[in-house]
């Protein structure tokens, strides 16, 4: 089965492009123009999501933290235009995998294949989280109890360690 | 003497007595001074000004007591009841000091004061006092005649001086000011500034005692001002050929100077003369000033002349002058004191006027004038010099600064919001390329001339966010993260991107770099350097009109951690009436061009502790030299502000 993949940017041309490019990829792939679009879309299953920095009205992540409340085990890959350049692409990274644990952040421009690269790696690979945080996260979302949490938990462990 | 017949005698009226005493002195404080001023001229080493201001029980009392030679009754008609008669300089000189009066009117201030005046005088010879009690009411009348009013006395032991002893006590009642506080601060304010603070006459004091007040009571003290911004001390010594010798010295002046100068007024009568003059920069502290109020005052042997230095008397024309010119005379009045000093001996031709204000209006005295406002002037021209000039050149350096850093405050944030605006349709261009060749692809469409297009538009999409990353790091000055970089690799990338459009021109780009040359700098400088400079380059070729090899070489060498970029072309070179200002901003004469790449250039070598500079042959070529030190990471962070 393709993998999932949902795009969230607040510009039209950016959302269409990177649409069409993901399809030829052969991804499934589904384009929301705001955080409520793309929140009311996480209603289904996406494996990796693709999300502008800086929207109207709510940044990229706190749209991420709140995706992640439904889907708790995307990979994530934030993008901005905006400029920063205190900081380069690896530092950011870095910074938002320490706040919303984003898996990668790009610099707009970027290009296609770096893009396309960077999502396929991720994908190829288990999500890369603290498991304490991820069974606290299905917690917040599912309003389960500590012990099923932690029963959650365990078995995420486990999984992840078969997949090895 | 019998009248004679052929002749008229002048006679005075009683009423002279009271012109002068009544209205000849300005003010109460004034006729105090006066009567200070005899009490010195009789020797006395000490005056004592009691006071006793009047209330509703008694009527009040001033009481000056000195200590000096006192009269025996026969110096006393002779000297006090003599008007306008006076034996100074010559003949009275008592303790070797040079006397202050010499008009003899000054017993008369005392009617200013009050309506009596008591007379208790001794000589240390006598072992009786002489008591004279002087109405001045009675010279009122204008009809009788000066020697018609009698004046009783008699000869007595005098209590309060002991039988060896000598001096005067002047006792004045019917007092016709209220005295107040007030006034009496005022009187203190007059008699500290009495006293000339730099050459205070030697074994003199004045203590001034009010009844019932302790904070008036005391001796008077006025201590000198020692330094300010800009002190002057002029001595003039007028030698045989008329020169004038100054001398300087102030804080601004840390060596004394000394000059020799010619007066443009004749100095002569002015030798001897001495004046310290002291200039605050912005208005001194009491601390500083020691109490005094500004002005320039003169001393003569070492007592006031009033009205000089005075807030009434501009005399020297500083007020004037900086109400005329403003910004252009330095000199702010209220921060001005000078302390001018003449001698009866030396100067003759200096006089008082009869009321004790100003001097008479000899040659000397507009000589005086004259060459006091020289001195000023030249006070002045330095002020502006050492001071006023170097201040508002920070000042506007420091508006300068802060201008441009505003400048590239709001070119950062400006650039900032243009790179968001910029990259969003960049991100659609590049992936839309993209499309369109996967798309192709699937369409079994595999062409090399659609993927290299693809390619370019990559590419150029790169350098266009390169730029936008450069404008925004060079307006936000922070062009200074430092960083290891390998300089061949970097100069051969960028010269990769401009082979392309050089080829296009006709123009060879070639290169002589070294497999690696590592350095310590900021590579956004570098760049942003290269491609100015290559561009200048290129550009240059435009005027070239003959058929010869169009080369541009671009070179790096090191040499004790100095790495040094040459860009040379084998144009026309630069014309010489631009040579000059290359570096300016605005400068360009090229059509198109801001002017300000070379500048821009020029600021950040600079700010990397580097130099550009050129060589240009007429119609030979030019080479741009870029030195640009390795920065080792904590002694030598590159400032972005030093320029």
């Amino acid at each position: 089965m393709p993998d999932r993949i949902l795009i969230v940017d607040d510009e039209r041309l950016v959302l269409e492009g990177w649409a069409r490019s993901l399809e030829l990829e052969g991804f499934v792939v589904e384009a929301a123009q705001t955080p409520e679009e793309a929140l009311n879309k996480c209603e289904e299953h996406f494996d990796l999501v693709l999300l502008d920095f800086l929207m109207p009205r709510m940044n990229g992540v706190e749209l991420l933290a709140r995706i992640r409340k439904k889907l708790p085990l995307i990979r994530s890959v934030v993008v901005s235009g905006k400029l920063d350049i205190s900081a380069d692409e690896k530092q950011i990274t870095d910074d938002l995998k320490a706040t919303v644990e984003a898996d990668a952040y790009l610099h707009k421009p970027v290009a296609d294949e770096k893009l396309v690269a960077t999502i396929r790696d991720l994908l190829a690979k288990e999500p890369s989280h603290d498991w304490q945080k991820i069974a606290q996260r299905v917690t917040d979302a599912r309003r389960v109890t500590l012990s099923q949490a932690k029963e959650a938990a365990a078995k995420l462990k486990k999984l992840r360690r078969r997949g090895r | 003497m019998p009248p004679r017949s052929d002749q008229l005698e002048f006679e005075a009226s009683a009423y002279l007595q009271t012109l002068i005493g009544r209205e000849l002195f300005r003010s109460e404080e004034l006729a105090i001074v006066e009567l200070v001023k005899n009490a010195y001229d009789s020797g006395a080493t000490r005056v004592v000004i009691r006071v006793r201001p009047p209330s509703l029980k008694e009527p009040g009392e001033i009481e000056i007591h000195d200590d000096g030679s006192g009269m025996t009754l026969e110096e006393f008609r002779r000297l006090f009841m003599f008007a306008g008669y006076s034996e100074r300089p010559a003949e009275a000189q008592a303790g070797g000091r040079v006397p202050t009066g010499e008009k003899g009117i000054g017993r008369f201030a005392s009617d200013r004061l009050g309506e009596r005046l008591l007379v208790l005088t001794k000589t240390s010879s006598d072992p009786k006092g002489l008591r004279v009690e002087i109405d001045w009411g009675k010279f009122k009348n204008r009809r009788k005649r000066f020697h018609d009013i009698t004046v009783p006395y008699s000869e007595e032991p005098i209590p309060g001086f002991p039988p060896s002893g000598s001096g005067t006590i002047l006792r004045i009642t019917g007092l016709r000011e209220p005295w107040s506080g007030k006034q009496l601060e005022s009187l203190r304010h007059s008699l500290a500034q009495l006293l000339d603070p730099y050459h205070r006459p030697a074994d003199f004091e004045i203590d001034v005692q009010v009844q019932g007040s302790e904070v008036l009571t005391g001796p008077i003290r006025q201590e000198p001002i020692s330094r300010s911004d800009a002190d002057m001390e002029i001595s003039f010594r007028v030698n045989s050929e008329g020169l004038v010798e100054r001398r300087r010295r102030g804080r601004r002046y840390p060596m004394e100077q000394r000059e020799t100068m010619h007066p443009s007024v004749d100095a002569a009568p002015l030798s001897g003369l001495q004046g310290r003059f002291f200039y605050f920069i912005v208005r001194p502290t009491r601390q500083q000033s020691k109490g005094l109020l500004p002005g320039v005052r003169v001393y003569r042997d070492g007592f006031r002349i009033e009205p000089f230095g005075s807030e009434r008397a501009d005399w020297l024309g500083v007020a004037e002058k900086r109400a005329k010119r403003a910004g252009h005379a330095h000199i702010v009045p209220s921060r001005l004191f000078g302390f001018v000093t003449i001698s009866r001996k030396e100067h003759p031709d200096l006089k008082d006027t009869t009321s004790r204000e100003a001097l008479v209006d000899t040659g000397a005295a507009r000589a005086l004038v004259n060459v006091l406002r020289e001195q000023l002037n030249f006070l002045e021209s330095s002020i502006q010099t050492d001071i006023a000039q170097p201040r508002w050149d920070e000042s506007r350096r420091r508006k300068v600064t802060e201008f441009e850093r505003a400048k590239l405050q709001t070119l950062s944030i400006m650039s900032l919001g243009l790179a968001h605006e910029l990259r969003q349709p960049l991100q659609s261009i590049r992936t839309e390329a993209a499309v369109i060749t996967k798309r192709l692809k699937q369409l079994a469409i595999d062409d090399p001339y659609i993927a290299s297009a693809q390619k370019n538009i990559d590419q150029s999409i790169e350098r266009i966010d390169g730029n936008i990353r450069l404008i925004a790091a060079i307006s936000a000055g922070s062009t200074d993260d430092v960083c290891a970089v390998d300089l061949a690799k970097v100069l051969s990338d960028e010269c990769q991107l401009f082979k392309t459009r050089c080829a296009a021109l006709g123009i060879s780009l070639d290169t002589e770099l070294p497999a690696e040359q590592w350095a310590e700098l900021n590579s956004t400088t570098v760049t942003a350097i290269l491609i100015n400079l290559l561009q200048n380059a290129i550009d240059a070729f435009t005027e070239v009109r003959d058929d010869r090899s169009r080369r541009i070489l671009v070179s790096v060498t090191k040499q004790d951690r100095t790495n040094r970029i040459e860009v040379s072309d084998n144009a026309y070179g630069i014309p010489p009436q631009v040579q000059g200002s290359i570096f300016k901003r605005f400068a360009s004469k090229k059509t198109g061009g801001w002017g300000v790449g070379l500048y821009n250039c020029q600021l950040m070598a600079r700010a990397h502790g580097g130099e550009i500079s050129f060589e240009t042959r007429d119609r030979l070529g030019t080479t741009f030299r870029v030195k640009l030190p390795d920065v080792t990471s904590t002694n030598a962070r590159p400032n972005p502000d030093s320029r």
